[in-house]
């Protein structure tokens, strides 16, 4: 399960109806000491977000090794394929004809870049995973509309279902949801 | 209950038809499987076969290629004296005719299938008809072609003698006796002229299209281009004066050509003799002695101030024996008469002419003309009409009518090689042998007899005009082969030798020692009668067919002389042979049809050509539909516009508007024999054009070139042969190499290399047809053509140049240039096209997936695309010309000129199995092959001594488009004009 | 609500109204829902449009490029033209995306989609020409290196190959982009969708997306990585497009100033098809407070500045032609072109391309649908007209008089170009029914940018 502590999976959830509301519960939630907190948003938060995510992750450079691989193997193949494999006397040009290779080898270059962009985010995120405990509290479906939600990891050190739930009243949130653990 | 007579006539019946059927069909023999195959066949590997192809029945020798047993390709054979190795138009397509699938299958009597034996029952010993045994012919006429074979002149001599009383007309509706008549009247009897054009300086042409038309064209345009080719600026170059209506090739390789309406030639002859005669070349206004005798006095010094007469005069003049004027046989023989006087008072004749005794069967007898022929046919005098070849319904002048005198004949019987215009209303139609099935001899233009001998087994049966014959004689059983080995025999007085100089006949293709002796003449009696001679035209001579007379064969054939009266102003109708169909006999060739004529680049149909003066005055577009009246005569067809054509004159050609049942002849162009007369058969006055309309659809001309100018671009170079001298290296622009980015790819061995030489390019086109027939290069049709799809690897591009008034026309042949920087190849996505060790630029069919990229960076525009499956439009029979050693190329990829590769590739095996290096010149490509002037030239670059490595040293090498830096391997020489010295400045 | 009203009258917003989250994600997701009598009527004449170009495709493939009216010299024609069209028109939309984007324009938001799924299927109508001018269609995959039985390669000195790859190239990244910025969306129509199966269906899309922090940060990364790569394509790709011509020998190809005055082309009717695919959309779903004047003022506004470069490239082209002195040059873009047989589609190139648009000068014609919808239209029209006259007005006087020949279009040629517009709509109109057009999560986003605080 190494893959998925990586994720916070929460165990006690709270609502709330604006994104302000929610910046201010992690800020308090932080200051209570929980280190494992995830927020829910329809739309990007910044406020709440750069609280939890302050490390910028690594992506960017899988990208740009991706994209050079991928320059380099467009290059390699046009030189195999024209100069070196079956050297041909095409129009006087010359076997070894660099300029009129570099379209290819861009463009192999960006095509290797975004595959390994959109396959890094995949990774990074952990999707495909069309099932989540979270998917089972009931009225988290509006996280995707134009609600905003906490959520505690049960493996915060912090982490007590009567406390936390507590502690998360008292931010007066929409409503507050146990999440039941995997069936 | 069978009486005894009827028993005996049946036996009788049964021993002679067993004897006489078997002279009309070849008789069976059995074939061989090829496990124990003949000692001279190598699968794979061509054979070649001498024999002959009559056309209008002169012999032209050729070599006919045989793959596996059947014949594939047409060269010419070098031993012949007509061909000397080059083949035309005509006898390059005949190939094609064999293989029709629309030649005549089965012979019929009123539609029904019959079997030769009842066609023999019908007119052979037993004949139930009219004439039969034992009648004297009465009633019975025959209708031939005209012919020179010896064994065909045996066998009408005994048909004579069988029955006296029968009738014969020769008939061919481009043959003119104008040449013999004139000589007739000259020399007291017919003689035919043989040039020696190496021997002539100057030659003036009067009408005459001596490079591309006639029985010795080929001879002549090789001897002509001898002359003419500028090894260095220093090289003597011989010069051509050409008098003409329309442009033949003839008029393309003029050195002056006069614009001159086809009734003026007459005139323009007639001064240009005063001119010599009086000697006064130099005075303004030659005041000769006997002009008003020859011209009007008026028009006598108009032509004798004309500019063109005036420089012939002087250059004859100074070339006394060593020139030559020939008349064309379009004009009457008053023009030939003309001709005669000019080469005996320069004394040319017996240099470079030499008269021999007529070639023809009957030739100069009135049997040449069908006027007697159409009197009996009105007269009701002709029971049974045997009309053998030709196509007299469809080619016979108008007024004759002869569709509806033939209706009126009780029997009639056609035996030719389609289900033409003729065979419709004949009830017999016996399908004739194409001469690549049969066994038969002719005689070349100078008397050289050479023999037919068959290629092929006959593909849909027929009979020749021999066994045709044969069938009116009692003969005992021999068949064509027998037929024609005995009658040399008998002719060359048998010997034991005689196997071997049988054999050796057919193997060269000609019978020594059987060219016609010169006979001497002296050109006194031709001065005598041109000074005799009475006013312009010439006596009665030129009136029309008198119903009660039958006036000489001249006359028909000459005509013209009448209409030299018509007033100025009036339009002249002009007929000529067309460069393609010739007479309408290869209207059904696919080949031919599309053709482009060598100058207006039309496929596919005919146009009336006019020149754009005219065309302006008469208020007629190029391209409009146009309706020819003349003479009761009414005919459709679209105008052309013809830069250097005549003013007030009309051409048309013969030979399309065919209405038989050929199908890929039927309903191309009009039919231009309706206009035709009798008393004028090649050209008349008082015609009258008017304006229908903008010509759509079937009756548009479709042309695969639709400019006539360069735009200004140095694509074709000209230069006069004095500018050459003085500046020989005008050309530096256009050769040498460009500066490049990329290092010389280097080659080795033999590379490949073209030069063509433009001053010698008459445009005939031979080289278009060699490669169609070389490289199974399919037909696309009219629509094809029209949408600008033709496939010909080998086109002839055609430009005018100097001013459009007196246009000169530069013919430039544009093939694949095989560039070593070639811009096709680096576009190809897939290696489809790439370049091969010794030079070629080669094309890949099976790789290429048609993304036609190379063509649109081919600067040349020589590739070819398959649009459609164009094979699957070849008809089975044609199949068989197929050359297997060629791809047939798959819908859908780009094709173009390979070089011949195969023959490249065919030779260099060959070498390497001898064990020794491919000479610089063995290979030959087939354009190169079948060029009568010799104006291609192709061989390896890599050895310095091949010819064409000497032709790239002349400084007027150049090649087209230099500037891209395409670097081609086929060069050019360009056109150099032998202007003369005054008229120059 | 202050400073929502605090703003001059006249200044045009990217968002108007005050709806909520709740009320902006339900607007936008009822087309998904409810298929109008409009949807259906377009979706069927769209739909006898791809018919007809199935027939037309057929018929080619089964024939031959002889059915069009192509020849020797005019070997490329309407097949290569309508090509380079669509490609063109396929670059607004990732161009908006993606530079836009990284320029962080806002007003993109409500468009983006939109004209992301036009590049989308525009390219594919691109992708398919290419395929089918081939005298052997089912051979195009010669054109990928692989090891044949044939031991032959591609050959990558030809400009074809780079197409191949730039547009396989472009279609791709355009695709991931357009998937990536839809995920978001998807899981909104997920949570919000009646039934079971659209929920499972989107919900299998949407891959899980639950919205967490974690992947907002990354998705906003990757979003902007792909951006970057994105937009180079954009150039890049246009660029090899044009190389198809400038890397030959032809007068009116041969010329360096292709790649970017192709660009510039492209660019120019991408954003002419983004206003005509636009604007209907605003008016039938009653969108004006998404896509706001603002956008329309914008959009008309890159219309203008794109169709001057055009211009500009037109001048330089042919002050060059004249400027070389080469004859052919000259005789190409000085007497073909304007005087010569094509001179009429010559000509309304330059009415639609360069007149035209001027009139985007005023406010008005930018903010008023209708003169915006003529002005797209009609450069629209210029822009396939200017494709013509590159392709066939050069090929058919090239450098030997003897082989000019003039190119008439068959039915079948017309087929093809109606039939790739109607296949075009009809994949679009798909999309509109099933996709939310307009990316519900970025207008909220932006809501809560302009919006202050509701509390807190």
């Amino acid at each position: 399960m190494r893959g998925r502590a990586r994720f916070v999976e929460p165990g006690i959830m709270a609502e709330f109806g604006a994104e302000g509301e929610l910046e201010h519960a992690v800020v308090r939630l932080r200051e209570r000491g929980y280190t494992r907190l995830e927020i829910y948003a329809p739309y990007p938060v910044e406020g709440a977000t750069t609280l939890l995510y302050q490390t910028r992750p690594r992506l960017n450079w899988v990208v740009f090794c991706a994209a050079t691989a991928g320059a380099l193997l467009a290059l390699a193949v046009q030189w195999f394929t024209n100069a070196f494999d079956y050297p041909l006397n095409v129009g006087g040009r010359p076997l070894f004809s660099l300029p009129a290779w570099i379209p290819v080898t861009f463009e192999l270059a960006v095509l290797a870049g975004g595959l390994a962009a959109f396959i890094g985010l995949l990774v990074s995120i952990g999707l495909p995973r069309l099932w989540h405990p979270v998917f089972e509290v009931p009225g988290f479906e509006r996280a995707s509309v134009d609600r905003f939600w906490v959520g505690i990891d049960r493996r915060d050190p912090r982490f007590d279902p009567e406390r936390s739930r507590q502690e998360l009243t008292e931010l007066r949130p929409l409503r507050i949801e146990v999440v039941e653990v995997g069936r | 209950m069978v009486g005894r007579r009827d028993f005996l006539k049946m036996v009788g019946a049964g021993v002679a038809l067993a004897g006489v059927t078997g002279c009309v069909t070849e008789p069976r023999r059995s074939i061989l499987p090829y496990t124990m195959r003949p000692p001279e066949v190598t699968p794979g590997n061509p054979l070649y076969y001498a024999t002959t192809m009559p056309l209008d029945g002169y012999g032209i020798g050729l070599l006919v290629a045989s793959r596996e047993g059947r014949p594939t390709k047409v060269e010419g054979n070098p031993d012949h004296p007509a061909s000397l190795g080059a083949a035309g138009v005509y006898e390059q397509a005949s190939i094609l005719q064999l293989y029709d699938p629309n030649r005549a299958r089965q012979l019929t009597y009123q539609g029904g299938v019959r079997s030769v034996r009842d066609f023999v029952r019908a007119f052979g010993p037993q004949s139930t008809s009219a004439f039969g045994t034992p009648g004297n012919g009465e009633g019975l006429h025959l209708l031939l072609e005209p012919t020179s074979s010896p064994l065909t002149a045996s066998l009408i001599a005994r048909v004579r003698e069988a029955y006296p009383a029968a009738g014969f007309t020769f008939y061919s509706p481009l043959s003119s006796s104008s040449e013999l008549d004139a000589a007739r009247n000259v020399f007291g009897r017919p003689l035919q002229p043989v040039y020696d054009l190496r021997a002539a300086d100057i030659i003036v042409a009067l009408d005459a299209d001596l490079l591309d038309e006639g029985p010795f064209s080929l001879r002549y345009a090789r001897e002509f281009a001898d002359r003419r080719r500028l090894e260095e600026p220093s090289a003597g170059m011989n010069r051509l004066y050409v008098a003409e209506a329309g442009f033949t090739s003839t008029g393309v390789l003029a050195d002056h050509r006069l614009r001159v309406r086809s009734t003026e030639v007459a005139e323009v002859a007639a001064a240009l003799l005063e001119l010599v005669r009086g000697g006064s070349v130099g005075a303004t206004e030659g005041a000769a002695p006997m002009g008003g005798a020859v011209v009007g006095e008026g028009r006598g010094a108009q032509w004798r101030g004309n500019e063109w007469v005036r420089a012939a005069a002087r250059d004859l003049a100074a070339h006394a024996g060593r020139s030559l004027i020939m008349a064309g046989a379009r004009q009457p023989p008053r023009v030939h008469e003309l001709a005669i006087a000019l080469n005996a008072i320069l004394g040319n004749i017996g240099r470079t002419i030499r008269y021999i005794d007529p070639v023809l069967v009957d030739v100069g007898l009135p049997t040449h003309s069908p006027v007697p022929l159409v009197e009996a046919l009105r007269a009701g005098a002709v029971r049974t009409l045997v009309i053998v070849g030709g196509n007299p319904v469809y080619d016979m002048p108008a007024d004759f009518e002869f569709g509806e005198l033939l209706r009126r004949v009780p029997e009639r019987v056609y035996c030719g090689l389609y289900r033409n215009e003729t065979a419709a209303l004949c009830d017999w139609v016996v399908p004739a042998l194409h001469y690549l099935e049969s066994w038969g001899d002719v005689r070349a233009w100078d008397g050289t007899a050479s023999l037919i001998q068959p290629l092929i087994y006959p593909l849909y049966g027929g009979i020749t005009i021999d066994d045709l014959l044969k069938v009116f004689l009692l003969e005992a059983a021999t068949d064509a082969h027998q037929l024609l080995w005995e009658s040399w025999r008998e002719r060359t007085g048998g010997g034991d030798d005689f196997d071997e100089f049988w054999k050796d006949a057919l193997r060269r293709g000609v019978i020594p020692g059987t060219t016609s002796p010169e006979v001497a003449v002296t050109g006194e009696g031709a001065v005598v009668r041109v000074q005799s001679m009475g006013g312009a035209g010439g006596e009665p001579r030129a009136g029309s067919v008198g119903v009660d007379r039958v006036p000489e064969s001249g006359d028909q054939q000459g005509g013209g002389g009448e209409s030299a009266k018509l007033p100025r102003g009036g339009l002249v109708l002009s007929f000529r042979r067309d460069p393609k169909v010739y007479d309408g006999r290869f209207a059904n060739n696919g080949w031919l049809q599309e053709l482009p004529d060598p100058v207006t680049k039309q496929c596919w149909g005919n146009a009336a050509l006019l020149s754009p003066r005219t065309a302006a005055r008469l208020g007629v577009e190029d391209g409009d539909l146009v309706e020819l009246r003349y003479r009761g005569g009414k005919l459709r067809l679209p105008a052309l516009h013809l830069p250097g054509h005549a003013d007030d004159e009309v051409t048309v050609s013969l030979g399309y508007g065919r209405g038989g049942a050929e199908e890929v002849a039927r309903g191309v162009g009009a039919n231009a024999y309706l206009l035709r007369r009798a008393d004028a058969p090649w050209f008349g006055g008082g015609l009258e054009v008017a304006r229908v309309g903008e010509a759509r659809g079937e009756e548009r001309v479709v042309r695969t070139q639709e400019r006539w100018t360069q735009e200004g671009r140095p694509i074709a170079l000209v230069a006069t042969l004095a500018g050459y001298r003085a500046n020989p290296d005008f050309t530096h622009e256009h050769r040498g190499s460009q500066p490049s980015l990329f290092e010389r790819w280097n080659y080795s061995g033999e590379q490949w290399g073209m030069t063509i030489d433009l001053s010698v390019c008459t445009g005939c086109s031979a080289c278009v047809v060699a490669c169609q027939a070389e490289n199974n290069i399919p037909v696309v049709g009219r629509e094809g053509v029209a949408r600008g799809r033709e496939m010909h690897w080998l086109r002839i591009d055609r430009y005018v140049t100097g001013d459009v008034e007196e246009p000169r026309i530069v013919m430039q042949p544009m093939l694949c240039q095989h560039c070593e920087k070639a811009p096709c190849e680096y576009v190809c996505p897939v290696n489809a096209t790439v370049h091969s060790s010794d030079g070629l630029n080669e094309m890949i069919y099976n790789r290429c997936v048609g993304t036609r990229f190379c063509s649109n960076n081919c600067p040349y525009k020589v590739r070819r695309f398959n649009w459609f499956d164009y094979a699957v439009l070849r008809s089975p029979e044609e199949d068989l010309q197929l050359n297997p050693d060629v791809t047939v190329r798959a819908r859908g990829v780009m094709e173009k000129c390979t070089y011949c590769v195969q023959r490249i590739r065919r030779a260099g095996i060959r070498a390497r199995v001898e064990g020794r290096e491919l000479g610089g010149d063995e290979v030959v490509t087939a354009c190169q092959q079948a060029c009568p002037t010799r104006a291609i030239v192709f061989g390896s670059l890599g050895d310095p001594e091949s010819e064409v490595s000497r032709s790239r040293r002349q400084p007027r090498l150049y090649s087209v488009l230099h500037e891209l830096g395409t670097e081609p391997r086929t060069m050019y020489l360009a056109k150099i004009v032998n202007e003369a010295p005054a008229t120059a400045v | 609500m202050v400073g929502w009203h605090g703003a001059p009258v006249e200044e045009l917003r990217e968002l108007e109204g005050h709806a909520t989250d709740e009320e902006l994600t339900e607007q936008l997701l009822a087309p998904l829902w409810s298929k109008s009598r409009w949807w259906r009527i377009c979706f069927a004449v769209s739909g006898a449009g791809t018919l007809l170009y199935l027939v037309a495709f057929t018929y080619t493939v089964v024939s031959g490029i002889g059915v069009w009216g192509n020849n020797i010299p005019v070997a490329w024609a309407y097949g290569i033209t309508n090509f380079v069209w669509w490609i063109g028109i396929g670059h607004a939309g990732t161009f908006i995306s993606a530079f836009l984007l990284l320029l962080q324009q806002r007003w993109r938001s409500s468009v983006n989609r939109v004209a992301e799924a036009m590049t989308i299927f525009a390219v594919i109508q691109a992708g398919l020409f290419p395929v089918l001018h081939l005298g052997r269609p089912w051979f195009a995959y010669w054109l990928i290196p692989y090891p044949a039985t044939m031991a032959v390669w591609p050959q990558f000195r030809s400009a074809l190959p780079w197409d191949f790859a730039a547009i396989s190239t472009y279609f791709t990244i355009s695709l991931l982009f357009w998937y990536v910025g839809l995920i978001p969306d998807l899981a909104t129509v997920r949570d919000r969708a009646p039934g079971r199966v659209r929920r499972v269906v989107y919900g299998i899309f949407a891959l899980g997306w639950r919205g967490a922090g974690a992947h907002w940060q990354r998705y906003r990364l990757v979003y902007g990585i792909l951006a970057g790569l994105a937009t180079p394509l954009v150039v890049s790709v246009h660029s090899i497009v044009s190389t198809d011509f400038a890397i030959t020998q032809l007068p009116g190809w041969h010329s360096t100033i292709f790649p970017p005055y192709f660009v510039a082309g492209a660019l120019y009717s991408g954003f002419a098809m983004v206003i005509m695919l636009v604007l209907p959309l605003r008016a039938v779903f009653r969108l004006s407070n998404v896509i706001t004047t603002r956008h329309l003022d914008s959009l008309g506004k890159m219309v203008l500045a794109m169709g001057w470069m055009v211009i500009y490239t037109y001048a330089i082209e042919t002050f060059f032609a004249w400027y070389s002195g080469d004859p052919f040059e000259v005789a190409q873009y000085l007497r073909a072109r304007p005087f010569g047989s094509y001179a009429l589609v010559f000509w309304g190139m330059v009415f639609c391309n360069c007149v035209v648009p001027q009139a985007l000068w005023s406010r008005r014609v930018r903010t008023s649908p209708v003169l915006l919808f003529v002005v797209a239209f009609l450069v629209q029209v210029g822009m396939w007209a200017e494709r013509f006259v590159i392709i066939v007005a050069s090929l058919y006087r090239d450098f030997l008089p003897s082989s000019w020949n003039l190119y008439a279009p068959t039915w079948v040629d017309w087929g093809l170009l109606l039939g790739s517009i109607g296949f075009f709509s009809f994949l679009f109109f798909l999309f509109l029914r099933y996709i939310p057009f307009v990316p519900i999560d970025e207008v909220k986003h932006l809501r809560a940018e302009l919006e202050p605080r509701r509390s807190g």
